[in-house]
């Protein structure tokens, strides 16, 4: 067996997702392996899952309850996870992150998105699909990490053309521009909120990539900081 | 009853309606304790004379206060029941001091003049406080007859006559304030039905104007559209023809669109012309991010306007996103269609269309001029 071959665990209380997964990971070039799939959480921690580089998650797990606590719980062992759900709202997107998970992809997003979700996932990266990339942009939490205007228009860009070259086009900057705004926006979320083990690692990895000087970060956490005095409720 | 939110203007009604009345009845407790001088003409029979001289100071006093609040067009204040406690201590007063034999007699001023002080006080009020007093009133009178006077025959009778004067006519004027007070609240809710029919009309004028408008856009761009279909001298076979169909179509979809309360009218808009694409066979999907402040119509419009064309000619499939972000609001749709006219979009209004492969990308901006928090 490859041993480079990124191996995934699907958790979805609908039989026929895992099967469209399936297709989808095996149709990937290089091709995705889902080792296991099952409608409860205990294979992510059991059997051939709990091997699996990534999980991929799916929010409304018991009978509508969504399944923060397995997010919470997953990321505090370091697993990576990437939520694959039916749920587009932006409250929910935003905690989800917040959690800890990597990637935060809407069913209706389609196999382009979730393939390459899974594969950032599997290096512990993270992966803004389009989606996502509005509910941070739209985001209007008083505590939010504040985002430059430029990041805030890579964003929108992004969620309204769903291609990071038209994206890039229309703001006259080159697509790893782009992609660095997003992944800029994406990092200032990691150190905001909640501390989970894979935001750590996205900042470690935005600091030695210089995507971002750590005063850029020290500057966002130290205002959020301040700002959470006023919100008690909002648990460290 | 009258509901709590009138009892403003129902008040104001009803003092209107009863200014008269109040006017006419002090002007009686006026004349009744004035004119007949019985008072004056008895002073040499009252021994002592201070008791007298108190009762008759307070009940004038209660006149005086009175002519004074009419004048200043006010009610009583709460002081009207510590009034209505004096003037019946008064009664007492006097009663107590009358020479024996003189209750209901001609000496007996107050007897005539208690019951229209106390109508002057108690007006505004129930008609049962106004009963209650006059009815102790008169037992007074006859318990102090039975009790101390000869009940002669003739004291019996002059006891009748006066009670029709003294009680009679003092709770005639009550029961007319209570009829007046039925009238007020009858006026009262009258005028508020005509004031709330004046509104309605109003904004009925105003909607059908603004729906009038809004028409006469529409016949500018469908009319010669329908004459030349009626008129068969229109292409149906030809991809043109269709398109235009298909964006009259649409537009009169978002039309009808505007006249209903939807909760949000720009993504209502937005859903009228996805179900229109949907019918041709495009799968639409319609995501939105953020929220955006109310837009004017022209605004919308124009936000609106480019995406319902390009969704006119889309193919087989297209994404609308609608994203809200501080100071923007962004209408997006990506689809297999032809590229669209970005000059469209008004000078408040930014369009953008770029293509990639098969796709297109169009974009309307509207930079709102509250600037981000």
């Amino acid at each position: 067996m490859d041993d480079n071959v990124i191996t995934a665990v699907v958790i979805d209380d609908h039989e026929v997702i895992p099967v469209g997964i399936r297709v989808w990971c095996d149709e990937a070039k290089p091709p995705i392996r889902i080792v296991d799939h099952a409608t409860k959480i205990s294979a992510a921690w059991t059997g051939p899952g709990a091997q699996a580089h990534v999980v991929i998650l799916d929010l409304g797990l018991q009978h509508g309850r969504q399944a923060f606590n397995e997010l919470r719980r997953l990321n505090e062992s370091r697993r990576h996870v990437v939520v694959f759900t039916q749920d587009a709202s932006s409250k929910t997107a935003i905690k989800c992150i917040d959690l800890g998970a990597l990637a935060y992809v809407t069913k209706n997003e389609g196999p382009q998105h979730l393939v390459a979700a899974i594969r950032a996932a599997a290096q512990g990266l993270s992966y803004t699909p389009p989606s996502l990339s509005g509910a941070i942009a739209a985001d209007d939490d008083p505590n939010r990490p504040q985002l430059p205007p430029r990041e805030i228009d890579a964003l929108r860009a992004w969620c309204g053309s769903r291609s990071k070259s038209m994206a890039a086009r229309s703001l006259g900057i080159s697509v790893s521009t782009l992609e660095t705004y997003i992944e800029r926006a994406r990092v200032r979320y990691a150190s905001a909120g909640r501390p989970a083990p894979t935001k750590a690692a996205l900042m470690a990895r935005a600091i030695e990539d210089g995507l971002m000087g750590i005063e850029d970060l020290s500057a966002n956490t130290s205002e959020l900081d301040t700002k959470r005095i006023g919100a008690p409720d909002k648990p460290a | 009853m009258p509901k709590p939110s009138t009892s403003e203007s129902l008040e104001r009604t009803t003092r209107q309606l009863l200014g008269g009345l109040r006017l006419a009845v002090l002007a009686i407790a006026a004349t009744v304790l004035l004119l007949p001088l019985s008072f004056i003409r008895h002073l040499h029979v009252y021994q002592p004379l201070w008791p007298q001289l108190l009762a008759y100071g307070t009940l004038l006093a209660v006149v005086a206060a009175e002519s004074v609040l009419i004048v200043r067009h006010r009610a009583w204040p709460v002081i009207r029941w510590a009034a209505l406690a004096a003037v019946f201590g008064a009664a007492l007063l006097s009663r107590a001091f009358l020479p024996a034999g003189a209750t209901v007699s001609a000496a007996d001023w107050i007897f005539g003049a208690l019951g229209w002080t106390a109508a002057i006080l108690l007006l505004g009020r129930s008609l049962w406080y106004l009963v209650a007093f006059l009815a102790i009133h008169e037992t007074c009178t006859v318990v102090k007859v039975l009790v101390t006077g000869p009940a002669t025959s003739d004291v019996l009778l002059n006891l009748a006559a006066g009670s029709l004067g003294t009680i009679g006519y003092p709770l005639a004027s009550g029961m007319a304030a209570l009829a007046l007070r039925r009238v007020a609240v009858a006026a009262d809710r009258a005028s508020q039905q005509a004031e709330q029919a004046r509104t309605a009309n109003a904004i009925e004028a105003e909607v059908h104007a603004h729906r009038q408008r809004r028409f006469a856009d529409l016949y500018e761009s469908a009319g010669p559209l329908l004459q030349a279909l009626a008129e068969r001298t229109i292409d149906l076979e030809a991809t043109d023809a269709q398109h235009r169909c298909a964006v009259e179509a649409a537009r009169m979809r978002r039309l009808f669109a505007e006249t209903d309360t939807a909760a949000d009218p720009l993504v209502h808009e937005l859903t009228q012309s996805a179900d229109v694409a949907g019918r041709k066979g495009v799968v639409v999907d319609l995501e939105t991010r953020g929220i955006w402040p109310e837009m004017p119509v022209p605004i919308r419009r124009a936000l609106t306007e480019p995406i319902v064309k390009a969704m006119s000619t889309a193919i087989s499939e297209a994404r609308i996103t609608v994203v809200g972000t501080p100071g923007v609001v962004s209408v997006n749709v990506v689809a297999d269609c032809a590229p669209v006219d970005t000059a469209d979009g008004g000078s408040a209004v930014r369009v953008n269309s770029l293509s990639e492969d098969r796709f297109t990308w169009v974009e309307a901006q509207w930079t709102t001029t509250s600037s981000p928090p």
